[in-house]
Parts: C-alpha cells; structure tokens; sequence
C-alpha cells in the first residue's frame, strides 16, 4: 500500500517537473526566437526615423519605444552590438480577440556613447507554443490519472486479498452458536497483528464450549433421572389401579408413591438451585463465620444424635469474614449431613475453621467408611453415586446431586475444596474460600448489627 | 411363565415384580446386574426385563454374556436413555425389545406377551385344542364355547402347555417357569395344579386333553396318544 502510494506520488511529482522543465526550455527557445527576430526587424536598422509606431504585421506586434514615450525619438544609430538587448520583463498578454500573446520588454544599449537606449516591446503570439503545453500538459495529467487509478486498483486489490481472512474470520464467527460451539478460527490465515487476537477468541470459544458441554451433559443426566421415578411413579399407580384391593395395598401404594415423589421434589429442588447458582447475584456480607458454624453444627446434632454419631466443634469465639452466608451454609450442612449418615455409629464428625491468610477454611472430617481413590475424582460429578450399597431402597434418596451443589456453591464463591480420605478411617473435606475481614471486631459487630 | 425382572430403583422394580405376579407370571426380582446375570444362566426365564443401567454389571454386558454362552433367553431392555444410538446397540447385542422410561404398563405386558409368544413359536394371539380356546391377550379360556373362570396359577400352567401344545412338559421344567424363586418348593405342587386344570376343563368335557406322560411328565393335547 504505502509503497504504491509513494510511486504513485512520484509519477505525480515527475510529471510536474517534467511540465515545468519543459515549458521553461520552450518558453526560453521561444523567447530567444522572439529577439532574433526584433534584431533582424528591418526598421530598427533602417528606418528608425520611422519611430516609434505600432506595427501589427500578420503575427507579431512590434512597439518601439523609449523610455521616455512613445514620441521620442530613437538615437540614429541603432543598437547593434553584440551584446544584444537586455530583456527587462516578460510575460504573457492578452490582446484583442482573446489570443494570448508572449510580451518581451527588451532594451537595446546604445551603440555609441551619447546615444539613447532603445527600449523595444515585442509580443507573439503563443498559439503554437500553447497548445504543444497544453499537450503535454493533458498527456501527463492523463499519464498521472491513469497511473493512480492503477495504484488504487492495486491497492484495493491488495487490501481486498488482506481483508479477505479477516471476511472469512467474521463469517466464522457469525456461523457460531450453541450448536456449533466447536468451530474455530483460523489464526495462521490472519494477518501477523490479529493472531493474537484470534488465540484470545478461540480461547473463549474453548472455555463456551466446555461449559456448554458441562451444562448439556448435566441437563441430559437430569433428565436421564428425572425418567425412573417417573417410571417408578406411573407404574405404581397403574399396577395398583389394575384391580380392586384392600385398603392396606393402596396404602402401601401411595406410600411407594409418596417416596419417589419426594425423590422427584428433591431432583426438581436441586436443579432449580443450581440454575440458580449461576444467575442469581447476592451481595457479600460480612458476618461471624464461628457462628454460622456453630449454628449449622447445632442442625448435624440434631441428625448425629439418633445415628450415635458425636460432633466436635473446633470453632474459634469468633471469625469475621465477608462472603456468601447462604452458600457457605449450603456447603457446610450438606457436607456435615453426609459426614453424619455415612459414620459408623459411635463415631465423629468433626468440624473445623480456621483463618488461613485471607481464606476461610473449613474441614469436615467423619470417621465413615472412606472413599476409594478411584472415585475421588468424580465425588463432585452431578449424578456420580459411589455405592448403592445393601439397601437399595436408602440408595434411592441419594441423587448424587449434594457433592455436585456443594462444588458449585464453592466455585461461586472462588474457592476450592480438598478431600483425603482412607478407607477404613474417614474422609476430612477441607474448604478454602476468600473473605476473611481485616476489620475490627467491634466495626464489624456494628456493620453486622 | 417365569420373568427375571432386574432394576435398581427400588419402588419401580416392585410396582413391576408385582404387577407381573398379578398378571400370572413367576418373577424374580434383583436390583443387581450381577445378580441378574447369575439369575439368568442358572434359572430359565421365559423373558428378562433388563434396566440397562444396573449397578455392578449393566444391561449391555449381561445380555452380551448370555449371548456369548449361548444363552437365548429373551430380553427386553428398559431404560432412561432414548437416544437413538442407544437403541440400536441394545437391538444389535440381540435384544428383542426397548422401553423407553417412563413407560405405560399395558405396553410392557403386551411386549413381554409378545416376546414369550415368540419365544415359544406360537405366532397367534389364541391357542386351541380341539374344544379348547386359549386367549392369550385377554388370558381368558373357553370349552365348548362355555366360558371357565381359572386362577391366575392355573392360567399359567395352561398357558404354559398351551404355549408348547402337543409337547410333553416335565415337572421339572413346569417349576421352573411357573414359580420363582420365593416359591416354596412343594414336590407335588405341579399335581396338584394339574389335578385342579383338569377339573375345569376335562372333567365335564370330552375329549380329554391333559394327559399325563408316566416318567415324563403332561401333555396338553386333542390326541390320548
């Protein structure tokens, strides 16, 4: 581009001083012609007592003069040495009829010492000389015009064959949507400048992609469980309405009915709050962290105590933090709850929190049966279940939903969560999430109140 | 007939077990795909019902196993999964059929119906034996056009010779399709049924058609011999 456009502007330039120095050359044989012409002019040698007049011969216009006006007369012996005539001024005229003349003020020296210098002023007309310009002048202009239309051709070509990924680029990504989430941009057909700029969009477009994926997948498990209690619902009644029966088969029927119902409340409950999660924006608060666990570790006793399950506190006086309440809730009870029921009886559920730096941590730890290492990386996977274990009808009320809230819970509020297990001894789910408060105890007491 | 039925949601896998049992089958429940399996090569179902999702050993790999040791028993896979591919792996492992979740429970009696039919090769909805009709989709039996009220135990066992009509049928092979495995195990328990079929049916009519085969055991049929 900037090298066309340069050429460009030298044809244009070159042009020019190609116009100018061709009309100086011409204007100065022009101008030469003209005063070998007055030197060879007949009166100015012969009959100077003709002086002055105006002679307009077919072409040229003759004034001779001197400089004191047209009625003095001109010395006798007229100029003729080799010197020739001084031009005084020159320059173009227009004359009667329009037609542009070329005037020559010239001064002719004396030939003797004494004499009066002549002062002679010529015009000639430039038709010739004019139009061979003017030409010239079209010829370059139309040289130059051509040579910048070609330059812009070029270019836009130029630009064109450039724009032409960044065109295919914008078709891309106008052809993305939830279903073709897959598509990339090609950044190596990008102009060096906007590669990284590609890298950047295919980078969001992966981290989309992934938790569309994650979302699809979710919704397809949802409703893959939303099926069998449905199943189990439907069937139930139908094979119960099959026939007239005794009041205690229909009891027993609904009660059937009544557990997978409850089943499909909670599958229904979870989805909803995990919808949630993501679109609801709650503000951070501050709040005592040690009070919220103590309250949530009052709840787990409730569950503990017919279980023969124990609960430690290791819960300082106070903890000021500043994050979620409800979700930091929704963390703690769903983990002490499962940390309760799968003890053995006689065990412990201990609960723990601490400030660690600006994180809040919060370890549960159950001496339950463990988790075997294969199935650690799955615990927070919607649906995951590890066991169903002997009694099948307990395992129905496990979704395997808990662990996938609580991971979301965690995620929101920029945390993370660590679990050790051993079979055989117990699982310690230890919780990281941002917000200790720097504040003072009592701004915070005030803040809180 | 006797039908494993293996599902591990609990209240769908008794709601099904009993409205089979009501439908005068023999079931047998799990809630194990192992178990199913264990079931399924040692007793003889005349169809299994397979939830594909089963904890310890799914549907697929049952069904693969029993077709690999030669196993024919009919399966017929329910499942929450409806994607299209899903189906065809099941069909293509050789099931014989595919519910979708949530079901209607007419449909999956009529396909268990029809999947026994074609187990035992009689292509027709009513059996008949000389007088005898036999009206497997309403499960009702007429003689001489006069209409006979059995119990859901003495459909069974008529159902099952008429499925094998002109076969002798061991006692042997009558326990193992008409009871399950929470049957208490009676030695004369298929006599006595017999004798009870025979009073419904033989007794006021002729000819007879419940013949007994000495060391081999009964034969539902128009002929004595």
């Amino acid at each position: 581009m900037a090298i066309l456009l340069t050429v460009w502007a030298m044809l244009i330039v070159g042009g020019l001083v190609a116009y100018i120095v061709t009309r100086s050359v011409l204007l100065a044989d022009f101008d030469h012609s003209m005063i070998a012409r007055v030197r060879a002019r007949p009166e100015l040698k012969d009959r100077p007592e003709a002086l002055p007049r105006i002679e307009e011969s077919a072409e040229d216009r003759l004034l001779i003069d001197n400089k004191v006006g047209p009625n003095i007369r001109v010395p006798q012996v007229l100029p003729d040495n080799d010197r020739g005539p001084t031009v005084i001024s020159r320059g173009f005229v227009t004359l009667g009829g329009g037609r542009r003349y070329r005037t020559l003020s010239l001064r002719f020296s004396p030939a003797q010492s004494g004499g009066q210098p002549a002062l002679v002023v010529y015009s000639s007309p430039t038709d010739r000389l004019d139009s061979i310009l003017n030409r010239l002048a079209i010829s370059l202009a139309g040289f130059g015009a051509a040579a910048g239309l070609a330059a812009a051709a070029v270019a836009v070509g130029v630009s064109r064959k450039a724009l032409r990924p960044l065109s295919q680029t914008a078709q891309v990504i106008g052809e993305i949507d939830d279903l073709h989430l897959d598509r990339r941009i090609d950044a190596e057909a990008l102009p060096v400048e906007l590669r990284p700029v590609a890298g950047k969009l295919n980078e969001m477009l992966g981290r989309i992609e992934r938790s569309n994926l994650q979302r699809k997948q979710f919704l397809a498990d949802a409703s893959h469980e939303l099926r069998t209690p449905v199943a189990a619902l439907v069937t139930t009644l139908e094979v119960a309405l099959r026939r007239p029966r005794e009041a205690p088969a229909y009891v027993e029927a609904l009660e059937t009915c009544l557990s997978d119902a409850r089943m499909l409340r909670q599958l229904v409950q979870t989805l909803l709050e995990h919808a949630r999660s993501g679109v609801i924006k709650e503000e951070s608060e501050p709040f005592d962290a040690a009070a919220l666990m103590n309250q949530c570790a009052d709840v787990a006793e409730g569950l503990a105590v017919p279980e023969h399950v124990q609960i430690v506190r290791n819960i300082p006086p106070t903890l000021p933090v500043k994050t979620y309440p409800n979700r930091l809730r929704g963390i703690v009870m769903n983990l002490m709850g499962n940390a309760v029921e799968h003890n053995r009886p006689g065990g412990t559920v201990e609960i723990h929190c601490e400030a660690q730096g600006p994180d809040l941590e919060v370890a549960i730890s159950d001496t339950g049966s463990g988790i075997a290492a294969e199935h650690i990386p799955h615990l927070f996977e919607p649906f995951y279940r590890v066991s169903h274990g002997e009694d099948s009808s307990n395992a129905q009320q496990h979704l395997g939903l808990g662990l996938f809230l609580v991971d979301t819970h965690i995620k929101s509020l920029g945390g993370t969560c660590r679990i050790e297990s051993e079979v055989g001894v117990g699982t310690t789910f230890r919780i990281r999430v941002p917000g200790i408060c720097t504040m003072h105890p009592t701004a915070l007491e005030a803040s809180i109140a | 007939m006797r039908v494993l039925v293996a599902e591990d949601h609990a209240s769908l896998a008794r709601s099904i077990a009993n409205g089979l049992r009501e439908e005068g089958y023999a079931v047998d429940l799990t809630f194990d795909g192992d178990e199913a399996l264990r079931w399924a090569t040692i007793n003889s179902y005349d169809c299994a019902v397979l939830d594909v999702m089963l904890p310890s050993k799914n549907g697929w790999t049952i069904l693969e196993t029993l077709r690999r040791e030669g196993n024919k028993t009919p399966v017929l896979f329910l499942t929450a999964k409806d994607a299209i591919e899903d189906r065809v792996k099941g069909l293509n492992l050789g099931a014989d059929d595919y519910l979708v979740k949530p079901f209607d429970w007419k449909e999956l009696v009529a396909r268990v119906r029809a999947i026994i039919r074609r187990r035992h090769d009689q292509p027709a909805q009513t059996v008949k034996v000389a007088d005898l009709e036999i009206d497997l989709a309403s499960k009702t039996v007429h003689r001489a056009g006069n209409s006979i009220i059995l119990s859901a135990r003495e459909y069974a066992l008529l159902e099952y010779l008429a499925l094998r009509v002109g076969q002798v049928v061991s006692r042997s092979e009558i326990w193992e399709h008409l009871y399950d495995q929470n049957d208490e195990s009676v030695s004369n328990v298929v006599d006595v049924y017999i004798g009870y079929l025979r009073s419904k049916i033989d007794r006021d009519h002729n000819p007879k058609l419940i013949h007994t085969r000495r060391g081999m055991g009964y034969v539902l049929s128009a002929n004595a011999t």
